[in-house]
């Protein structure tokens, strides 16, 4: 008999995704997901980054879609009035740009109206894996860091997951929740639109490149991703297992510096000339550090004028930050990657973007 | 203004000319050619320095030098980096800038004598730490998380803290089993593991942030 699975922010760039990769696999689908108009609500709409909405998913998938708002709990009764095998717990406001009560609002008390919607429902779930990020860990007291390293979010965005998990390990421990969860890193693939995704637009709308490389080498940051199919593979691989529950995954491809990625991204967006700089790590801090300061100016002035810049903050920081992860536990799991090279996802979604006119 | 006469012809050369060494060091080190150009532009700087400060004369005086209005010599010396560029790029451009390209000559020589290509694999694994010695990994331990740690430290972890390691006095890492503590010293054995912070330090700046929430103002909503 088919499992079945219940897939939450179907209808977003994750989701829909899942829905596809659970459809190959033969699972019987209950997509849930807000209402398309009610999504805006909770996007900034303003400005380059506008909410997506892949509604299309669900027809073909053969989905049953269920609307429901996580932030109003009288909407959620309906999608547990069956047991469900696994729980696919995608939904998230994922927006740099969101103030932190409408993140707190959506990523915390949504997921506590959500498994309170289960707990009084007395359906059985069997696993509940849920989508943290890598982004809870910060800068790891040790590199690479792993599943055991501490709680420090360097943004709001975080801070609300952080939040997020703290309170689903609590339902774990006291109310019996078989929770997994599963901490990706920035993630790219068909239908993505933010993130990652302006680490390919950037280049290509400049039409320049710039790869600099920080001497000593061993101060060099890097850059973690994952492509969205070896997630959605590593959600469905750590659903069918036991063991997991109770357990936290890195979700990434291996980790390369920021300078071969940005040499990679320039190639592929056409760039001329490539800007080689290398750099004492010394200067390279205090020219970045300047750089975040501009992209602080740059987002106060567009908050000013009612739009959001081309760039939140929290991405910029990126150049400064060393975010530098192991995805060792899940392999050693038994699970394979399909793009344990990051370059050869990005050429997957390079071509989905071209083939959309995105780049 | 002094300058020396040939001074943009000889930078194009060595431009050119230091090429080759920088295609052959490429593996070793991809930035070697720009690590060359600031040497050469270095010297070239000082040299117009202390001639115009009168400390000595353009190149020890073996090579002929004129004197410019100001501005002129101003925007002659800061195209110094561009004429040794041109070189470089002429060369690469002919002859191939790493070991696996040929250049334009590839496509008119009958025998190809460019290397494979490096996979992506293959390209400089990143060094993160020295292995440990035998005496540095005396100092380096498993221990049980005490009580008294596990009420300090417990709330920024996911996981139950059971294990530590320790070294020189200083927690590096909490873990569940004891088989993820005993994995993590062997991976600070072997320098798979870089330690940035001990955990006190770590756990202190973390809750120093929590508590303050600089971030909060990044993300105001529209006004």
């Amino acid at each position: 008999m088919a499992k079945v699975a219940l897939v939450t922010g179907a209808c977003g760039f994750t989701g829909s995704n899942m829905l596809e990769v659970l459809k190959e696999k033969g699972w019987k689908i209950v997509a849930t997901d807000l209402p398309q108009a009610d999504r805006k609500v909770f996007y900034h709409e303003k400005g380059t980054f506008a909410p997506v909405y892949y509604s299309d998913i669900i027809e073909q998938t053969g989905a049953e879609f269920i609307p429901a708002d996580f932030t109003k709990k009288e909407t959620l009764p309906p999608l547990f009035t069956r047991d469900y095998d696994a729980v696919f717990s995608i939904a998230s406001l994922y927006d740099y740009f969101a103030p932190w009560e409408l993140l707190y609002k959506v990523n915390v008390e949504g997921h506590r109206n959500l498994v309170e919607a289960w707990l009084e429902s007395g359906r059985k779930v069997g696993h509940w894996v849920h989508w943290a990020t890598d982004g809870v860990y910060g800068e790891t007291p040790y590199l690479p860091g792993d599943e055991n390293a501490p709680y420090d979010p360097p943004n709001n965005y975080s801070r609300s997951k952080v939040e997020q998990e703290r309170l689903l390990w609590k339902y774990y421990r006291e109310k019996g929740l078989p929770l997994t969860v599963l901490r990706p890193a920035p993630i790219y693939g068909p239908r993505h639109t933010y993130g990652v995704y302006k680490t390919l637009l950037g280049p290509r709308k400049m039409g320049v490149g710039a790869v600099v490389r920080i001497y000593p080498r061993s101060k060099q940051l890097m850059y973690p991703t994952v492509h969205v199919r070896d997630l959605c593979e590593a959600a469905v691989f750590v659903a069918e297992r036991e063991d997991t529950i109770g357990e936290a995954y890195n979700v990434l491809s291996k980790c390369i510096t920021q300078s071969e990625f940005s040499e990679f991204v320039s190639h592929l967006s056409y760039c001329s000339p490539i800007y080689r700089i290398q750099v004492n790590w010394s200067l390279y801090k205090l020219v970045a550090g300047l750089v975040i300061k501009l992209g602080r100016l740059m987002d106060r002035r567009a908050r000013k004028r009612g739009k959001r810049p081309k760039f939140d903050v929290p991405e910029i920081q990126y150049i400064t930050h060393q975010y530098w992860f192991s995805n060792e536990k899940l392999k050693e799991l038994g699970f394979k990657y399909k793009f344990e090279d990051p370059r050869e996802g990005l050429l997957d979604y390079y071509i989905w973007c071209k083939r959309e006119g995105k780049l | 203004m002094i300058v020396g006469s040939y001074d943009v012809l000889i930078l194009f050369l060595l431009g050119f000319l230091l090429g080759w060494p920088a295609k052959r060091l490429h593996k070793r080190n991809r930035d070697a050619f720009i690590f060359m150009l600031d040497y050469v532009i270095l010297a070239f700087w000082l040299n117009f320095l202390l001639s115009n400060l009168g400390l000595i004369s353009c190149w020890g005086g073996k090579l002929p030098s004129f004197s410019v209005p100001f501005w002129l010599g101003f925007f002659y010396i800061l195209s110094y980096p561009f004429w040794f560029w041109f070189g470089g790029t002429l060369f690469f451009g002919l002859f191939g800038r790493t070991p696996s390209h040929g250049g334009i000559f590839w496509a008119l020589t009958i025998d190809d004598k460019t290397e494979p290509f490096a996979g992506w694999q293959e390209e400089e694994p990143l060094k993160i730490a020295d292995p440990l010695s035998p005496e540095e990994m005396a100092r380096v331990s498993i221990q049980e998380v005490t009580e008294e740690e596990r009420q300090k430290y417990q709330e920024w972890f996911a996981q139950p803290l059971n294990f530590k390691v320790v070294k020189d006095g200083k927690i590096v890492y909490f873990c569940k089993r004891r088989e993820e503590a005993e994995k993590f010293v062997e991976k600070l054995r072997l320098g798979q593991v870089r330690i940035v912070q001990d955990m006190e330090t770590k756990i202190a700046e973390a809750k120093e942030r929590w508590d303050k929430w600089e971030y909060l103002k990044d993300t105001r909503p529209y006004t």
